[in-house]
């Protein structure tokens, strides 16, 4: 069973009276440790799919199952729970609690509710992750004292620290020179191979979007291409919409 | 320490100049509101200790009337002159009051309302009004009192020539103001022993009196006192004020007198049976009528009532004794089903005794008002806070804090800068209140006299003052802060990111 299935999801925007059709009925599915990326050039739907599927968006129609859990109808309570306990976030603006240094910055997730990891597990955790993103020397500075690299590397490990099944990253190098973004997604995609965590990110880098296993390709709010392992899968993610219509 | 605490504490270090404007605010607050309550509680407890110790007293007995409430000053009813009740079934009362503890020292007495007048009348000359005596400068307030245990209660009265009323003395002591005044009026120096023609007040007519000034006095806290103020034995007060013996028994009619109520054609009232002429005197003699009227026992073929006490007023062993004293002492009277009522020294005071309520609802009103201003501007403050942390409370509502969570957060910080502001501020009205006590600042005039609850204004700061403002800051910084969070909570999440 595939960890996501969108389901002929349509999302409008309302400029005033007119209508903006920012995603027209797309379907795809995604499966358990796949690192996805989701292509396109700007407005084509990217972010609003992520969004969608990261639950902090909803959709104006079609459906959306994770986990084999249909999100349809979830209150407000219980999209926030299901975030927390399945999904990872890693924003273009890395999004870092300012306030907070890199170690409580990776922690902060744990303190917002229940979790896999026992507590007594977290510190010992939260040390591999900052080992992880190669962040030892700098767990008690700030944001502001980190460049944008390493803040996307906190924000890759804040991401993680829940154990979650899926983490979902717009636009994760679109902050960062070539190099370091490179760096960024060889790191992403290390994590993926070791720790077998979805991973699903948006991106308008052409050499980028090539290290992903399975792309999805979108233009004007409509998938143009998707393949997985090199293997073209848009009729068979489109037969979905059918067979659940 | 848990994380909303950390985040809630550097955050206010991190928005210092949003943190400045608000703990300047709350701690302006805090420090207005604990030297407020400490100006008011100076004056609170120097006008009561001023009252109290010149002519109230803590306690204060009173008959009941059904006109309006009753002081010193008579009853205050809408409906023009009552009479003030005299105290009912007194040898009961007094029987109560002796055994009610903590209350050390009472006296009886009563009051009225009188002027004085001359030989040759009462009509106003021009050199009156060349002096500028006006005619309010003749009233008098008396105290009829019991000379053998006022002054052990009162000793603020300071005898500037004469003595003090003896028990069973009849005579007046004036103050030294209108003693100056009369002296003037009079047109020759007055001296201890000359009369003073005083006429009194009450519902049921005018009666005269004429009495020896036995005494001119000060007293020795100055402007809470009307200045009219004098006292009379309580004989010469209780002939004044109709307060006589007999003056409830029925009325005796002649025959000839009762035969008019058994006419039964209306006509013959006005027939010559019954209208009567009498001769009149074309001579009219003030100075004779007055020589008539000083002389009590052909004036007034009635005695005066021994028993007819209108108040009694004590003091307590400590002030906080009085609440529980005036409450034993109204179970009792109720219980004997006695028509008198215990009361305090504002009770006792009436109408002057309502200028410290007077000043407690005008600064109850400011802090009101400063309190909406600060919450107002406070609010703005945070709302602008709130709106630049847009995208942070998006992102925590994106990977799994609740709204809950949120709110608690900014409560946290809202507490904490309230908390810690407030503190300061109440620390500074301390600092500023023992300023003040050190300088000695006089008052100069009796209005600062009785504003400053003395001679020297010594602000009184109590722990209950303290902890009230800064209660009172937490809550106006807690309640500014509600509105702006709301405004970010209902915010999708993926919008809050989006704002920049």
């Amino acid at each position: 069973m595939p960890i996501i299935q969108v389901i002929d999801v349509k999302k409008d925007y309302y400029l005033g009276n007119v209508v903006v059709p920012a995603l027209r009925g797309i379907s795809f599915a995604i499966e358990r440790g796949d690192f996805v990326s989701i292509a396109g050039p700007s407005g084509s739907g990217k972010s609003t799919i992520l969004n969608i599927i990261g639950l902090i968006d909803i959709p104006t129609s079609g459906e959306l199952i994770i986990n084999e859990k249909n999100t349809k109808g979830l209150s407000d309570r219980e999209l926030t729970r299901f975030r927390h306990e399945v999904l990872g976030f890693i924003f273009q603006s890395f999004n870092l609690i300012p306030v907070l240094n890199v170690y409580e910055n990776i922690e902060f997730p744990l303190l917002l509710g229940k979790t896999k990891i026992p507590k007594s597990e977290w510190k010992s955790w939260i040390d591999f992750l900052i080992d992880e993103v190669g962040l030892s020397d700098w767990r008690n500075h700030k944001p502001n004292e980190l460049s944008g690299g390493q803040r996307q590397r906190v924000a890759i490990a804040r991401a993680l620290v829940t154990k979650p099944s899926i983490v979902l990253a717009d636009e994760p190098t679109a902050n960062l020179d070539s190099t370091t973004g490179e760096q960024i997604i060889d790191l992403m995609k290390k994590i993926n191979r070791e720790l077998e965590t979805t991973f699903i990110f948006s991106t308008h880098d052409a050499k980028i979007v090539n290290i992903a296993d399975h792309v999805i390709r979108l233009r004007d709010g409509m998938i143009i291409g998707n393949k997985r392992n090199g293997e073209d899968i848009l009729e068979e993610n489109a037969s979905i919409a059918s067979a659940e219509n | 320490m848990p994380i909303i605490f950390k985040i809630a504490f550097r955050n206010i270090k991190a928005h210092r100049s949003k943190s400045l404007i608000i703990g300047v605010l709350l701690a302006m607050g805090a420090m207005v509101l604990v030297l407020g309550t400490a100006f008011i509680n100076a004056t609170e407890e120097g006008v009561r200790s001023t009252f109290s110790d010149v002519y109230t007293g803590d306690i204060f007995i009173s008959g009941i009337s059904s006109d309006g409430p009753v002081s010193l000053f008579g009853v205050t009813s809408t409906s023009g002159m009552a009479t003030t009740p005299i105290i009912p079934e007194y040898d009961k009362v007094i029987s109560i009051v002796k055994s009610t503890p903590h209350l050390e020292k009472t006296s009886s007495l009563a009051t009225g309302f009188s002027q004085v007048i001359r030989e040759n009348g009462d009509q106003e000359t021009e050199e009156d009004s060349q002096k500028k005596i006006k005619p309010q400068d003749r009233f008098l307030f008396l105290f009829g009192i019991d000379a053998a245990s006022y002054w052990d209660l009162f000793e603020t009265v300071e005898i500037v020539a004469g003595e003090k009323l003896k028990p069973g003395q009849s005579g007046i002591m004036i103050n030294e103001s209108q003693f100056h005044k009369f002296s003037d009026w009079f047109e020759k120096p007055l001296s201890i022993g000359d009369p003073l023609l005083i006429q009194g007040f009450s519902t049921i007519g005018f009666r005269l009196r004429e009495l020896p000034i036995v005494g001119i006095f000060r007293l020795k806290e100055q402007g809470t006192a009307p200045e009219q103020l004098a006292y009379i034995d309580i004989e010469s007060l209780r002939v004044m004020s109709g307060m006589t013996v007999g003056a409830n028994e029925p009325i005796q009619l002649k025959p000839e007198q009762t035969s008019m109520l058994s006419i039964e054609d209306p006509d013959e009232l006005f027939s010559d049976d019954i209208i009567v002429t009498s001769e009149t005197s074309k001579h009219f003699d003030v100075a004779s009528i007055s020589r008539e009227l000083s002389r009590p026992s052909e004036i007034d073929p009635l005695k005066p009532d021994e028993g007819a006490w209108q108040f009694i007023v004590g003091k307590a062993d400590s002030s906080q004794n009085i609440d529980r004293i005036i409450s034993s002492l109204n179970k009792a009277f109720e219980k004997e089903e006695i028509q008198a009522i215990a009361g305090n020294w504002q009770v006792a005071a009436g109408p002057y005794g309502q200028s410290v309520d007077i000043v407690r609802i005008i600064f109850a009103v400011a802090i009101v008002i400063l309190s909406i201003v600060a919450i107002i501007i406070i609010m703005n403050t945070f709302v602008i806070s709130v709106i630049e942390r847009t995208s942070e409370i998006g992102t925590m509502r994106a990977i799994g804090a609740g709204k809950g969570f949120v709110r608690t957060m900014f409560a946290a910080e809202a507490l904490a800068l309230a908390l810690v502001s407030a503190s300061i501020g109440a620390g500074l009205g301390l600092l500023i209140i023992e300023i003040l006590k050190s300088l000695r600042i006089e008052a100069t005039n009796p209005f600062f006299l009785v504003l400053f609850g003395g001679q020297y204004l010594r602000p009184i700061a109590t722990a209950g003052n303290v902890i009230f403002a800064i209660i009172l800051m937490i809550v106006v910084g807690f309640i500014a802060h509600l509105y702006p969070v709301s405004l970010a909570l209902k915010i999708q999440p993926v919008r809050a990111m989006q704002e920049e």
